[in-house]
């Protein structure tokens, strides 16, 4: 598929969690849309049967034993919190979905 | 010593300092005074004179008292600002990560201290790496030491810059599609992307988990090899990080050329767009390889055209994800709102520049349930062909030789409003990244004299994957037949004589 | 004429594996510590940060696989699961999607028979491994947030709709927490959010097949609520078929206060949430080495241990309620071991009546009575040395570190009295104290026995036999001399 819409942009944004100012919506969907016309280049590739790619490190160790290191203190972390009391991360009172 | 600190090359500083020729001190002080001179390249998000200092002192005194020193005691680094500095801001170039102070040191900031290497600041980059330009920044992009009206390229174009001009021997930066190549071809240094997996990512800030890789960019290729011994191998902070014995990668670089077999794309050379000086300096080079014992050989790589398109699915939708954790909440900064999901959107609103928005909705765009597979999925598998075209390829050769950039430093803003334009630099880049592979650029000339400005030329030169050691002997071989290296831009003369310092 | 309905009820159980450490990172993992006082750089989803597999949580998942019958697939993956939330850190859960580590597999719910009579087996679709998030507190016009449990390592298991009430929902629950405990995998805490539960819940007409709309009830936090939460939305579908109105997909929360579901989510705003495989995890292989070396580390499952009591001669309740703990189960086998299996009835009644009331709901760690002392007193019950009625007090006198059974036996002379010579007298000695009471009964009062025996029994300070006072009794009065002799 090639070609975004208004409403495609406003979708991607709502999931992204980013806003589109209005002023920036025509050149941000041209831009898209150009990008995502060049992608669908990928569409033409013979791919039946083929793996997706995955990275490979001999001898890697991709698993831990289970030890516990110290805990980060509490306080320097909450101070480069944005907001934060009693312990806790404050964020607006929000109503749990 | 005759020549100014900030010529010598970082192991000749820390033999220097090892001999007792010089103190780790006066090499922080002379570095000191050429990041003053070169500040209009805005090279530095952060200095950090002071501790700099206090390090340099704590070296000289242990070297005075006959204390162990590390591998490059006494030479001084810089860190692209995407690297995680414990006590030092840490921004990846972001208003998002403005005012964060990171209370954990990253790996490569620790590996680099154990190696006694004293840190002067943290370097620009286009914000989170995304970008080969470094014009995506929150202040001033940064310039080309050789040309103030040129990018430095990006996204580690501060680290690049910062070297060229002679402020430090070293830079750590990050490579995800060219990021170390591309600005150390842009401004005349050696730029060297190990093996996905050398090197480890912990402590180094993620744009696209599965293609990015730290590595040195230096003046020399010995260099490159000496910083890469201290980066690579195992680390407990990351699963994807090889297990595996460090190569002697120094003494690679004195295997010379002699039997070395370099593929060719041919087809990629008629591409539009490349450059007739490029195009000539990269046919030089393979002449310079072959005068001292390199075959050549042509190679084909069926799915080359496709690294582009494969690689900005890939590094749209890891970077949409990765970026998801700045919400405002727990660290950087954030935009109050009366409701927290107003509020995560305002400061992920306010707190990414353009780009990055872009990529962002570009990700989420190729990672959303109807686009999946016709996207992400695909560009998966096309992946995997692109690996085994490089993997075909070096059944019959050793390394494969391409131009680094299409183009030499572009004008700043010239390709701001089109980003796809930008993406298309990337053209030579990407497969290395795409497949995993060791890559390194090396200045291999400049364009012709009747252009102004004079601007440098990189070689690139990429491996099979675990073979740094091909990589750096090819590249060491050409260094050695050539001069370019030692090519400085005007900025980098340091007016003071080291001998006349006094040592404080 | 109404349709009958029959519900249909699937359940997605999440259970904290109790390891030292978090899934993904050497974060300290401790329940009820003070906020925020358990994470680390990772789990604060700080830049830079990334995960590393722990084992031990593999192996844990692997065991519960094992122990359900699960395939363990050789390879498995980690994928990144978006959405924005404040206990999120990173903005993405890791947790395995398409590629789980374990498929397939079945549990058994004991109280529950098919129309045939065979054992209610509850299909399970999957199960998956997963880190938590962290939690939200709320308090007056701002919430905050406390990351100690993010991160936590998860195990998700993912029945198929095979449950067809909300008892049964409750029992397969209570199942699966005798289980992960009986494995030593988890505490299962359902107030402490160790052991959670989502529930699918649809309706169809009783002989059809095909599956109704189903709607979502979330994070229940008790057994009794979760029968309660399931029962109101079976009424609450019900009516609305019953009145025509068609079911439309939905999540509910369940307010027990009020046991009422309100609706948390609709079908329209459902979520995508855009998964990946993880770049930063290569896929998980486990080899048949590591299921191998887990499955010989299985202790006996609960089931087994069911069934091995019955085949003692246990009642099928005292054993479902005996294995229902694991360590009141070890507790049992360690009476037997003392007891011997032949007295395995009389033993699981002194373990659930006696040990469990004088326990009063404290956990069996604090009984001060060792298995092998009940299995003695046991043993001294059955073979006749005491009394039952001295065995309790006997029971009381170990309780109170008084030495074991047979000591406190001898010490306090509580042996019962099995000779005849001794209960004759004592039967002569009663018979001629009460002339009047043994003329009633020879006049036909039978019930009188039963007043003899006491009194005798009473004289006996509870160490005679009464099955022997009773026989001797009956002597007596049939002899008829008795009386006089003693007289």
């Amino acid at each position: 598929m090639t070609g975004l819409d208004v409403d495609d942009l406003e979708a991607l944004a709502r999931l992204a969690r980013l806003t589109v100012a209005e002023e920036d919506r025509a050149t941000l969907l041209r831009q898209l849309g150009e990008i995502v016309g060049y992608l669908d280049a990928l569409a033409a590739v013979e791919v039946d049967g083929v793996a997706p790619w995955e990275p490979s490190a001999p001898g890697a160790a991709p698993l831990r034993e289970d030890l516990a290191a110290e805990a980060l203190p509490v306080e320097p972390v909450l101070a480069g919190a944005p907001a934060a009391a009693d312990g806790l991360v404050l964020v607006p009172r929000f109503v749990e979905s | 010593m005759g020549d100014a600190l900030t010529e010598l090359d970082a192991r000749e500083l820390s033999d220097a300092v090892r001999r007792g020729e010089t103190s780790a001190t006066a090499i922080v002080q002379a570095h000191h005074r050429a990041m003053d001179r070169g500040a209009d390249l805005h090279a530095w998000l952060c200095r950090t004179d002071d501790a700099a200092l206090a390090h340099a002192a704590r070296i000289d005194d242990a070297r005075d008292r006959g204390g162990p020193l590390g591998r490059l005691a006494g030479v001084p680094i810089g860190l692209k600002d995407l690297f995680v500095t414990r006590g030092i801001p840490t921004t990846a170039g972001s208003r998002i990560l403005s005012g964060w102070i990171p209370p954990y040191q990253g790996e490569h900031a620790r590996r680099v201290d154990d190696a006694d290497m004293v840190l002067l600041g943290k370097l620009s980059l286009d914000e989170f790496a995304m970008g080969s330009s470094n014009e995506n920044v929150v202040g001033e992009p940064v310039r080309n030491p050789w040309a103030r009206d040129r990018v430095a390229g990006g996204s580690s174009g501060g680290a690049a810059a910062a070297v060229a001009a002679g402020m430090i021997p070293v830079a750590l930066g990050s490579d995800t599609g060219g990021s170390i190549r591309q600005p150390a071809a842009c401004c005349g240094v050696v730029g060297l992307k190990p093996t996905y997996g050398r090197v480890t990512r912990s402590g180094m800030i993620a744009f696209a988990s599965s293609l990015d890789q730290a590595g040195p960019i230096t003046r020399s290729v010995r260099d490159a090899a000496a910083v890469l011994e201290i980066l690579a191998g195992r680390s407990d902070g990351d699963s994807t990080c090889v297990d595996a014995p460090v190569p002697d990668f120094v003494a690679a670089c004195e295997r010379g050329a002699k039997g070395l077999r370099i593929g060719v794309h041919r087809r990629s050379l008629d591409a539009d767009g490349l450059d007739d000086d490029v195009r000539a300096r990269f046919l030089e080079a393979l002449a310079l390889l072959c005068d001292r014992g390199a075959t050549l050989v042509d190679i084909e790589l069926p799915h080359a055209a496709l690294g582009i398109a494969t690689y900005y699915v890939l590094c749209a939708a890891e970077a949409a994800s990765n970026l998801a954790r700045y919400d405002g909440v727990r660290y950087g900064a954030r935009v109050a709102a009366a409701s927290v999901e107003a509020s995560i959107e305002a400061s992920r609103s306010a707190g990414f520049g353009p780009e990055v928005r872009r990529r962002i909705l570009l990700g989420t765009f190729v990672l959303r349930a109807e686009s999946y597979e016709a996207y992400y999925g695909r560009a998966a598998r096309v992946r995997r062909l692109v690996a085994d075209d490089h993997a075909q390829a070096f059944a019959h050769c050793d390394v494969i030789a391409t131009p680094t950039a299409p183009q030499p430093a572009f004008r700043l803003g010239e390709r701001n409003a089109d980003p796809l334009a930008m993406y298309l630099g990337d053209i030579f880049t990407v497969g290395a990244n795409l497949a995993g592979l060791p890559a390194i650029s090396i200045p291999c000339g400049f364009t012709r004299p009747d252009r102004t400005p004079r601007l440098p030329i990189g070689l690139q030169l990429v491996g099979p994957a675990w073979r740094e050691d091909a990589v750096l002997a090819a590249a060491a071989a050409h260094e050695d037949g050539s001069a370019w290296h030692r090519e400085r831009p005007p900025i980098a003369a340091d007016e003071t004589s080291p001998a006349s310092e006094p040592s404080t | 004429m109404r349709v009958p309905y029959e519900s249909v009820i699937g359940l997605e159980v999440h259970c904290q594996l109790e390891t030292r450490s978090k899934l993904f990172s050497p974060c300290p993992l401790e329940i009820g510590a003070a906020p925020n006082t358990r994470t680390d750089a990772y789990t604060w989803g700080l830049p830079g940060t990334l995960p590393v597999l722990n084992r031990a949580a593999v192996d844990a998942a692997i065991a519960l696989a094992l122990a359900t019958g699960c395939t363990v697939h050789r390879r498995s993956r980690f994928a990144r699961k978006h959405y924005f939330y404040p206990d999120l850190p990173k903005g993405y859960q890791i947790t395995q999607a398409d590629e789980p580590y374990a498929t397939a597999g079945h549990v058994e719910i004991p109280g529950f028979t098919t129309a045939e009579g065979d054992p209610w087996r509850v299909r399970l679709q999957r199960i998956h491994l997963e880190e938590d998030a962290g939690k939200n507190v709320h308090a007056g016009r701002r919430s905050g947030v406390d990351y100690n449990r993010a991160g936590a390592p998860l195990v998700e298991i993912v029945s198929e709709p095979d449950l067809r009430t909300a008892e049964q929902a409750a029992a397969y629950m209570r199942e699966l927490r005798t289980l992960v405990r009986a494995l030593g995998i988890s505490q299962a805490n359902m107030e402490e959010g160790t052991l959670r539960c989502d529930a699918n819940v649809s309706l169809r007409p009783v002989g059809t097949e095909t599956l109704g709309v189903r709607c979502e009830i979330k994070n229940v936090n008790s057994f009794r609520f979760l029968a309660r939460a399931i029962e109101a939305e079976i009424r609450r579908q019900t009516d609305m078929l019953g009145h025509g109105e068609t079911i439309t997909r939905c999540t509910l929360g369940y307010d027990h206060e009020h046991d009422r579901l309100f609706v948390m989510r609709s079908k329209e705003d459902a979520a995508d949430y855009r998964y990946m495989p993880d770049p930063d995890l290569p896929p998980l292989h486990i080899d048949d080495a590591w299921v191998d070396a887990v499955r010989e580390r299985l202790p006996e499952l609960p089931a087994a241990r069911r069934d091995r009591w019955r085949g003692l001669g246990v009642a099928a309740d005292d054993a479902a309620a005996l294995a229902a703990e694991r360590d009141l189960a070890d507790y049992f086998d360690g009476v037997l071991r003392t007891a011997g299996e032949s007295r395995a009835r009389r033993a699981a009644g002194w373990v659930l009546t006696e040990l469990l009331g004088r326990l009063a709901g404290a956990p069996i760690a604090a009984c001060p009575v060792t298995p092998a002392m009940l299995g003695e007193l046991v043993v001294l019950v059955e073979d006749g040395t005491v009394s039952g009625r001295s065995a309790k007090d006997v029971l009381a006198l170990c309780w109170a570190g008084e030495g074991s059974p047979a000591a406190i036996v001898e010490a306090r002379g509580l042996r019962q009295v099995s000779d005849t010579g001794p209960i004759d007298a004592l039967v002569a000695e009663v018979l001629a104290e009460h002339p009047r009471q043994l003329e009633a009964l020879r006049a036909g009062k039978t019930n009188l026995e039963g007043f003899f025996v006491g009194q005798i029994m009473k004289r006996s300070r509870g160490q005679a036999n009464p099955k022997l006072v009773a026989e001797r009794l009956a002597l007596a009065i049939a002899a008829g001399t008795v009386g006089e002799e003693g007289a």
